[in-house]
């Protein structure tokens, strides 16, 4: 643990510039650059929207377009870091064969250089919330909370994903099927209640805590619940530390793999 | 401790030849009853140097013989199946240059991201831009993304990026002349400058002559082993003899 902290202060300058590198390619060659990380996701919220919206009916239901929102906001970070986390560390072979990085370098500036996107992501929902009839609430203060959460559980799974992958490349088609499934078994769709006694069930999927109290936070405008708060941070938290020993155990290996 | 920069004591390191090189679950479940399909395959064993700063140190043997492994051992790129290296100060290898540019960023980008690959700030790197850009002569492009640079134009940008950050410990992998007949003399010059400097040198070469002229000592590997480590020029003959006897 000591060490990686103390490599990463050394190599702070190279963090920089991989955050940088990342976004300067990114948006350099498209015209509409920043503009197209916001409209992919605002137009599968549409899709999702017009198909789901006529499908079901939830009871008690305020905005249905606003709820969906909320739930897609930190799911499309975590879900396209998951995917790209895959080639983090691979797509740097020829580097780390020439010269010693830390390469958990990698996984956290990939995880920092999404995060900007999804802070822009996460502003545009709060804007275009102040105009509907959710508004801004006071429960926004929690806000910190959920994003610790999801930003400890998708650093933890690039850590996990980028490592893994060198060894194992079925990770690259078994993270698209998992991606899939969980979209669907975490409450981005439908609200939890709707569940009904397999919510335990529902609740072994660690996103669960991540969407509940993003949702609690900019939509319902309630205090995090306390099994929710706590459960979602241990688990959060426990990802990131595990996500963490593992890539600190195979790191060595992986020139060797790569 | 002693005063050397460079330390290495029974080095080994080992790969493992698999019959494919991609591994599934599949080979992970299927391995345990099979047992293990690979052959540790030894590129390097029982290699012992230690070099004093300052010294430039030369390394010579045919191809395969653990030239570059030993190199990727001392920049702790590889980690030694055995044994152990110890390497004080900063390093900065000069293999392959442009190893860490990225296309789609401009020159002036590229020599920052090298620099802090090489572990140097924004600061320290923004002194010797202007250096680095009129040594490789490509002032007119330093805004242009390296994409759509000529291939020498990467390789002189590469070379003045690796000889102008002033490291304790250079590796030098074959790099003494790049580019065409103007700037390989320039090249070589600043080459001569670093051998000269304080600095602590690895010379691989296949170049016997420039060998004996800039190392004080030397290394002849073979096969993965070290056969003699003697004063450059005598085993720089012992080289050529075994070459000539084989």
């Amino acid at each position: 643990m000591l060490r990686i902290v103390r490599e990463l202060m050394e190599y702070k300058e190279l963090l920089k510039n991989l955050i940088y590198q990342d976004l300067q390619v990114r948006y350099r060659n498209s015209v509409l650059g920043l503009i197209w990380t916001l409209l992919h996701p605002l137009l599968s919220l549409l899709v999702l929207y017009a198909v789901f919206s006529r499908i079901a009916r939830f009871p008690g239901m305020r905005n249905y377009a606003m709820f969906l929102f909320a739930g897609i906001v930190p799911w499309t970070f975590f879900s396209q870091l998951a995917n790209q986390s895959l080639n983090a560390v691979l797509s740097k072979r020829r580097l780390i064969g020439k010269i010693y990085l830390p390469k958990i370098i990698f996984p956290i500036s990939l995880t920092l250089s999404n995060s900007i996107n999804f802070g822009f992501f996460l502003l545009t929902y709060l804007v275009i919330c102040a105009f509907t009839n959710i508004g801004l609430q006071k429960s926004i203060v929690f806000l910190p909370i959920p994003i610790l959460m999801l930003m400890s559980f998708s650093l933890g799974v690039s850590f996990l994903l980028s490592s893994l992958n060198i060894f194992f490349r079925d990770f690259t088609h078994l993270t698209g099927i998992l991606l899939q499934i969980l979209f669907y078994v975490s409450p981005i769709l439908y609200p939890i209640s709707i569940t009904g006694k397999y919510k335990p069930l529902f609740m072994l999927n660690p996103l669960y805590f991540i969407i509940v109290n993003f949702r609690a936070a900019i939509y319902d405008g309630k205090p995090p619940d306390a099994i929710e708060l706590w459960g979602g941070l241990a688990i959060c938290i426990g990802t990131l530390l595990f996500g963490l020993w593992v890539f600190g155990k195979l790191e060595r290996k992986f020139i060797y793999y790569v | 401790m002693s005063d050397h920069a460079i330390v290495c004591e029974k080095l080994g390191v080992a790969y493992r030849l698999y019959h494919h090189k991609v591994v599934t679950l599949k080979e992970v479940f299927t391995r345990r009853f099979k047992g293990s399909r690979f052959t540790p395959f030894w590129a390097l064993r029982n290699i012992s140097i230690e070099i004093p700063r300052g010294e430039v140190f030369g390394i010579v043997g045919p191809n395969g013989s653990g030239k570059s492994t030993l190199l990727k051992a001392i920049t702790g790129v590889l980690d030694p199946t055995e044994g152990k290296v110890e390497a004080r100060w900063r390093i900065a290898p000069l293999i392959e240059l442009g190893a860490g540019f990225n296309s789609e960023l401009t020159g002036r980008e590229n020599i920052f991201l090298n620099g802090s690959i090489l572990g140097f700030s924004r600061k320290e790197m923004a002194e010797k831009l202007d250096r680095i850009v009129e040594f490789a002569g490509i002032s007119e492009f330093i805004d242009a993304p390296v994409r759509n640079y000529s291939s020498g134009m990467v390789v002189r940008l590469g070379f003045a990026i690796a000889t102008d950050v002033h490291p304790d410990i250079l590796i030098m992998d074959e790099i003494f002349s790049v580019g065409d007949a103007e700037f390989a003399r320039k090249s070589v010059r600043r080459v001569e400058s670093l051998l000269a400097s304080d600095a602590t040198v690895i010379l691989v070469s296949h170049n016997l002559d420039m060998i004996g002229k800039y190392c004080g000592r030397a290394m002849l590997l073979w096969g993965g082993e070290s056969i003699l480590t003697d004063s450059a020029d005598r085993v720089v003959a012992a080289y050529r003899k075994r070459v000539a006897g084989s």
